[in-house]
């Protein structure tokens, strides 16, 4: 796949609240939640905490949704644009080649600091 | 009998059914082997067939039917090649059976079709004239197992079954065996005995109580992909939260409906994602974890990455009816997609995916 791509490091946190581990990407100075497809400590194949990781963009849009059916739940919260994407860890099975490990979604702001790759993705 | 012997109008009954797992089984589950087939074709002793089987051989003779397709007697179990036909067949097979009898209530074999019901109890009172007035009460059914997602799947074992929730889709007509009741099932209607089922709503004239299966059948072969699409995601969101004894059965166990709802209009299959749906596809996520299971990675090779069937774990992804397209904008770009099956079954197993150009193999 061709997209930009953001180089991203790994931070876990202990949330007391939901009592459960909790997984952030930090990058180009900014921090936004990993959404793990499965916990990342769970081997086989787990990703550390402080592993590098890469950030794909897959697409932006406007959060929360400009419409109606959702202003009860979003109240006055003004939309903004933002990126979702992929968290890809280079592939245990094939080298050369990344694999998904979960979502991220940040503000669109930070795609500056984005480079356009091509990346095989297994 | 062997298939290839039957008329092609042949009216037979599809067995829907859990095997359970080996633990909790009594009586083992009687297979046609390579060894045994030839014995098999001649005839199987009744009392070598457990309590589901006899069941639904009694069910279909009452029906006046007197051909009867159950999986692990009609796919020689230890031919590989026989099998992977099987499971491609798998759609027709349940499409074009005269009608499936679901053992929705059994988790293994041994349960049987058949359940002993709790009766009503009869109440006796006076009124204030007292005048003795008389009811008969019972426990109240849920019926909610068959018109959403179950919240549990203790008491329809069956519909935790990855195979089983495509027979259900598959198949013309149903007849399902529970605890407290038969319901019927079409891409109609479903039905149940004491009439409650068939919900208040009602859509364009027809009867409308959630039903998956009578949406999936009046939507499926219509070339609209926004329908499809939906179909296709409410598909996806059940199928992952199901059970499979055999991790590689994920993708086979899916497979004819994959091949009912494919189209021109969603391009080629990719282990669960379509490719004229990418590249949103790729944001699919977890959604929870699976009933009964811990969200997990399959320790073989199942799928890729960047497939929802690469991982256990109930999933969804977006709801296009949700979606602001007007804002929506793809930087990303998938230059190449390719797949290595490992049957001729464009929509069963495969070995190995990859998003990427030039292609890798």
């Amino acid at each position: 796949m061709a997209a930009p791509i953001l180089t991203a490091t790994v931070r876990y946190s202990w949330n007391k609240d939901l009592d459960s581990m909790q997984y952030w990407a930090d990058y180009a100075g900014t921090s936004d939640r990993i959404e793990e497809d499965l916990p990342l400590e769970v081997s086989p194949g787990a990703t550390p905490d402080n592993s590098e990781v890469l950030l794909a963009v897959v697409r932006t849009t406007l959060y929360p949704l400009p419409i109606s059916m959702f202003s009860a739940i979003w109240g006055d919260r003004k939309p903004e644009h933002r990126w979702q994407g992929l968290v890809l860890r280079p592939s245990s099975r094939r080298p050369n080649c990344y694999e998904r490990i979960g979502r991220v979604e940040g503000p669109v702001h930070v795609l500056q600091d984005s480079v356009r790759r091509d990346l095989v993705l297994v | 009998m062997l298939a290839s012997e039957l008329k092609n109008d042949t009216e037979y009954v599809a067995l829907s059914h859990s095997w359970g797992r080996e633990v909790d089984r009594v009586k083992p589950i009687p297979r046609t082997t390579i060894g045994n087939i030839e014995n098999h074709c001649q005839s199987i002793d009744i009392a070598d067939l457990t309590r589901t089987f006899q069941d639904a051989i009694q069910i279909s003779r009452r029906l006046g039917l007197k051909h009867i397709w159950i999986d692990s007697l009609c796919i020689v179990q230890d031919d590989k090649r026989d099998w992977e036909v099987s499971a491609g067949q798998m759609a027709s097979i349940y499409a074009n059976a005269y009608i499936v009898i679901s053992a929705t209530r059994t988790k293994t074999g041994d349960d049987g079709c058949f359940s002993e019901r709790v009766g009503s109890h009869k109440l006796t009172t006076a009124k204030e004239d007292e005048q003795l007035v008389t009811v008969f009460v019972r426990r109240e059914t849920e019926h909610r197992y068959f018109t959403q997602t179950p919240p549990i799947f203790d008491p329809v074992p069956l519909f935790e079954r990855a195979w089983c929730f495509q027979e259900r889709l598959l198949a013309r007509r149903i007849i399902h065996y529970t605890d407290d009741e038969i319901y019927w099932e079409c891409g109609q209607s479903l039905l149940c005995e004491c009439g409650s089922v068939e919900g208040p709503v009602y859509r364009d004239n027809k009867p409308d109580n959630g039903n998956f299966k009578v949406q999936y059948t009046r939507h499926v072969h219509k070339e609209d992909l926004t329908m499809k699409l939906h179909l296709w995601y409410q598909i996806m969101h059940e199928y992952s939260q199901r059970a499979l004894t055999f991790e590689n059965d994920f993708l086979p166990a899916l497979s004819g409906t994959a091949s009912q709802i494919a189209s021109p209009l969603l391009g080629r299959y990719y282990a669960g994602i379509w490719e004229h749906t990418m590249p949103q596809a790729l944001l699919w996520r977890p959604w929870g974890g699976k009933l009964n299971h811990v969200a997990r990675r399959p320790p073989g090779y199942r799928a890729p990455s960047w497939s929802w069937a690469a991982i256990d774990a109930a999933c969804i992804t977006w709801d296009i009816n949700a979606e602001n397209t007007d804002d929506l904008e793809y930087p990303c770009q998938i230059l190449g997609l390719d797949r290595t099956l490992i049957s001729s079954d464009p929509y069963g197993q495969i070995s190995d995916a990859y998003i990427a150009w030039p292609p890798l193999f």
